[in-house]
């Protein structure tokens, strides 16, 4: 049995990293992304090995999923479908290789005299736990120990989903196919069932694997959905829903950081209070991470702005 | 023979698919694959931290590499949303440039 552990391990680790090989030398993009997807599937499947099932999740939903319809809309908007170009010269290839091989012979080493000394924080976080207002570890981490930090990464999205929106030009090619009705109808019985979800997803994360992040991937997928669905919503809706849903994940946590200042420090919750402060703060940030990813969807599909061309 | 701990041998491809796709960002001259090869790599970076959580054999698992990657996903995603727009970018103005 211990074996047969082990062999696994070994065969899914070796054909990680075949296969991370494999993506960087397809022949057109298309392949390439598709490649890509696959890698992203297979990481997931290892880290439910190593007992992280809800990372598993979200690599599935963030790292395979939604960035390959990133890459997928980039292509069809770009009108990339011809193949790579030619390679650069070897006189550039072959010292690169030879350096990267030589870092990961390096690392290697330094991770296997490393590897049994003892480290992390799992201890700290575990005494510490019942004061954090959330009965799971790792949204104890993300909303609470480390708020801060989470707090400045909700800024680096609304920057990127702030800087994607303003480049992103509109769409070129021919237009998209309008959906047919079977998908319509998986539309309009999804939409609330990916909104109860959602809600569920932020809920559980109190105590159970879950919160703002897998949360707002999930609601991402149902705005990417909506975008290919039949009713565009109307353009000043849009506008006002864009605008606020970016904002208001950052804001009310900037905020939230600003009226605890006045106690003492900065995110540190009443401890009462913690549940309460944890949960809303997630709610809000939940929809910015959904509408922010949708917004960068839009943009890289070239749906954000209308055509000048077309609207004649 | 003792054989290895599991969560040795993700770190180490997570070493190795790292390294992998620093390369690609580094040789390749095609800029999607440059895009392809940033994903890679960040994908490498994140096995290697989820093995890390998983050095103790018991208990469970450090939450703090946990909380990192939960985050990382999501701005990964954005910062590869970020060099596609600043390619359409690129692009638009290489076409708009053709066309004058």
């Amino acid at each position: 049995m211990l074996y047969a552990s082990f062999l696994f391990d070994l065969i899914l680790s070796i054909a990680l990293v075949v296969l991370g090989m494999i993506t960087l030398q397809q022949k057109t993009p298309r392949e390439a992304v598709v490649q890509l997807m696959i890698f992203g599937l297979l990481v997931a499947l290892s880290w439910i090995r190593i007992d992280a099932p809800d990372l598993a999740l979200t690599e599935a939903a963030i790292g395979s999923g939604v960035t390959g319809a990133l890459l997928l809309a980039a292509l069809r908007r770009l009108g990339l479908n011809q193949r790579f170009p030619a390679p650069a010269p070897a006189a550039i290839r072959l010292p690169v290789t030879l350096g990267c091989a030589a870092l990961g012979f390096l690392l290697s080493i330094i991770l296997i005299q490393a590897w049994d000394e003892p480290a992390g924080l799992t201890d700290i976080v575990y005494q510490t736990i019942e004061f954090s207002g959330s009965a799971n570890p790792v949204t104890a981490v993300i909303l609470n120990f480390r708020a801060f930090d989470t707090l400045l990464e909700i800024g680096v999205l609304l920057v990127a989903a702030l800087s994607v929106y303003t480049l992103s030009g509109p769409a070129g090619g021919t237009p998209v196919r309008p959906p047919g009705p079977i998908f319509n109808l998986y539309l309009r019985w999804m939409t609330p069932i990916f909104w109860l979800v959602t809600l569920y997803m932020v809920w559980i994360g109190g105590r159970a694997p879950g919160g703002a992040f897998q949360a707002g991937a999930l609601l991402s997928g149902l705005g990417a959905l909506t975008l290919l669905g039949p009713s565009p919503w109307p353009m000043r809706l849009r506008r006002r829903v864009v605008r606020w849903g970016l904002t208001l994940g950052f804001g009310l946590f900037l905020f939230a950081a600003a009226w605890l200042w006045r106690y003492g420090n900065l995110l540190t919750y009443p401890q009462d209070h913690a549940k309460s402060w944890i949960l809303i703060i997630e709610i809000a940030c939940t929809l910015s991470i959904g509408i922010s990813l949708t917004v960068m969807f839009a943009g890289c599909a070239g749906w954000l702005h209308d055509n000048p061309e077309a609207a004649t | 023979m003792t054989l290895p701990p599991g969560a040795l041998l993700y770190a180490l491809a997570g070493v190795w698919i790292t390294v992998i796709g620093l390369r690609g960002v580094l040789a390749e001259e095609d800029w999607f694959r440059k895009i392809v090869g940033a994903n890679v790599m960040g994908t490498g970076v994140f096995l290697l931290l989820v093995a890390l959580a998983r050095r103790a054999p018991d208990g469970p698992p450090d939450p703090v590499p946990h909380g990192m990657i939960l985050t990382g996903l999501v701005v990964a995603v954005s910062a590869t949303a970020l060099m596609l727009a600043l390619l359409g970018f690129l692009n638009d103005r290489e076409h708009g440039e053709d066309d004058t």
